[in-house]
């Protein structure tokens, strides 16, 4: 009779699963936008608390960051040392948030959303990055997204109200067309993930650390330059691997770009390319900072300006516009 | 209340890391429980960072919990 009642309930338990993971494959089948809302509704909150635990400079996750590490100092050091080292650590945070916010801001090109990140690959599937702002900012599926006013990590992949999925461009097999400054050439660039990009081109072509290597579908699209180039001789090819500067891990905020980015012809590649070979050694100088001749004055007018400067800033400003 | 708890647990672990802390979770929740939840939040996943894919975290949640439910019966027998 105990034999008959387990195997019953066995076979409802059997029948339960089947049924309600069928139900459940059929949704995503039918409402896989509807059934993500909802999800991130679970995922986004746990995700930002995640985040304010992790990176917050409010002082209850900053204790807790730190309350192991001043268990341990509390053995040596007096409590007033290591309040002075809570206190720079805040000010560290603080000062590295405010260059970040400025170098995003400092952009004057199109309408760009600032967003935080909530999610990373540590956590994240493959190249991911999640954001806090979603399409009720108006971040659109498509979007490009940059770290500083000009390198770009990735396309927005999928949005929900109030957050947003960045596929980064150094995921495993991603493909991106590159132009790379210094062999001035174009050729495809491909993820090999952990935030790397790498370019594959034919022995001969002078591959070099340093070469910066600029995305031309994109207006403002220098990703950033070769690190590491592995050449062997007796191969036909080589490889130059890319990194953005600022690591993955480190990245606080980003921008993310008004418009989807759309496919354009080479010529248009070109012209977008030309423009930002251009811009590359500009650096936006303060008027009042800037010394320079104008072009239409003659060089006897100017000869003294560059006389009674010092020497280095002589150097800093005809390095400036190259 | 431990059953919810440790449902909870689960779900912050594998929306936050460590995934591996959740899977040994997972495994043992299933264990304990006949656990129907576990498919919601293989859904969850599947749908939000893999969406437009094969649902792969939902398809093995569901062969899993069938494994497990087949093999209970046979592990409490050997158990008494």
């Amino acid at each position: 009779m105990r034999v008959n009642y387990r195997r019953t309930s066995r076979n409802k338990n059997l029948f339960l699963v089947a049924v309600f993971g069928g139900v459940l494959l059929l949704l995503i089948v039918l409402l896989p936008i509807l059934l993500a809302t909802t999800a991130s509704y679970v995922i986004v909150p746990i995700a930002k608390t995640k985040t304010w635990f992790a990176e917050s400079t409010s002082s209850l996750p900053q204790f807790l960051r730190e309350r192991s590490a001043l268990i341990s100092e509390i053995q040596s050091l007096e409590e007033n040392i290591a309040s002075a080292s809570g206190n720079r650590s805040t000010i560290d945070s603080l000062v590295k948030e405010n260059e970040e916010l400025r170098s995003l801001l400092g952009y004057e090109g199109e309408k760009r959303i600032l967003a935080g990140i909530i999610g990373r690959p540590d956590t994240l599937p493959n190249d991911t990055l999640m954001l806090d702002r979603g399409s009720q900012q108006g971040v659109l599926v498509g979007a490009p997204v940059f770290i500083n006013d000009s390198t770009i990590i990735g396309i927005v992949r999928f949005v929900t109200p109030q957050s947003s999925l960045v596929e980064l461009i150094t995921t495993p097999d991603f493909e991106t067309t590159v132009f790379i400054v210094g062999p001035d050439i174009f050729t495809t660039a491909v993820g090999v993930g952990g935030g790397q990009l790498r370019v594959g081109v034919p022995q001969g072509i002078p591959l070099e650390v340093g070469n910066l290597v600029v995305i031309p579908s994109v207006t403002s699209g220098v990703y950033g330059e070769i690190n590491v180039v592995n050449s062997v001789p007796s191969k036909p090819e080589q490889y130059g691997f890319v990194s953005p500067q600022i690591p993955l891990s480190s990245m606080r905020l980003v921008s993310i770009g008004s418009t989807p980015v759309t496919p354009i012809s080479f010529e248009e590649a070109q012209v977008i390319l030309a423009g930002q070979r251009e811009r590359l050694l500009i650096v936006p100088v303060p008027e009042d900072k800037l010394i320079e001749i104008d072009s239409a004055t003659s060089t006897a007018t100017s000869t003294p300006v560059v006389e009674r400067m010092p020497s280095n800033q002589a150097t800093t400003a005809s390095s400036t516009r190259l | 209340m431990m059953r919810i708890v440790l449902f909870i647990t689960i779900l912050v672990s594998a929306l936050t890391g460590p995934l591996v802390f959740a899977i040994c979770l997972g495994v043992l929740y299933a264990f304990l429980y006949t656990a129907y939840e576990l498919l919601i939040l293989a859904m969850i996943v599947d749908v939000y960072y893999f969406q437009g894919e094969i649902p792969y975290h939902l398809l093995g949640t569901i062969l899993y919990l069938f494994v497990l439910e087949w093999l209970k019966p046979r592990l409490l027998f050997k158990s008494s």
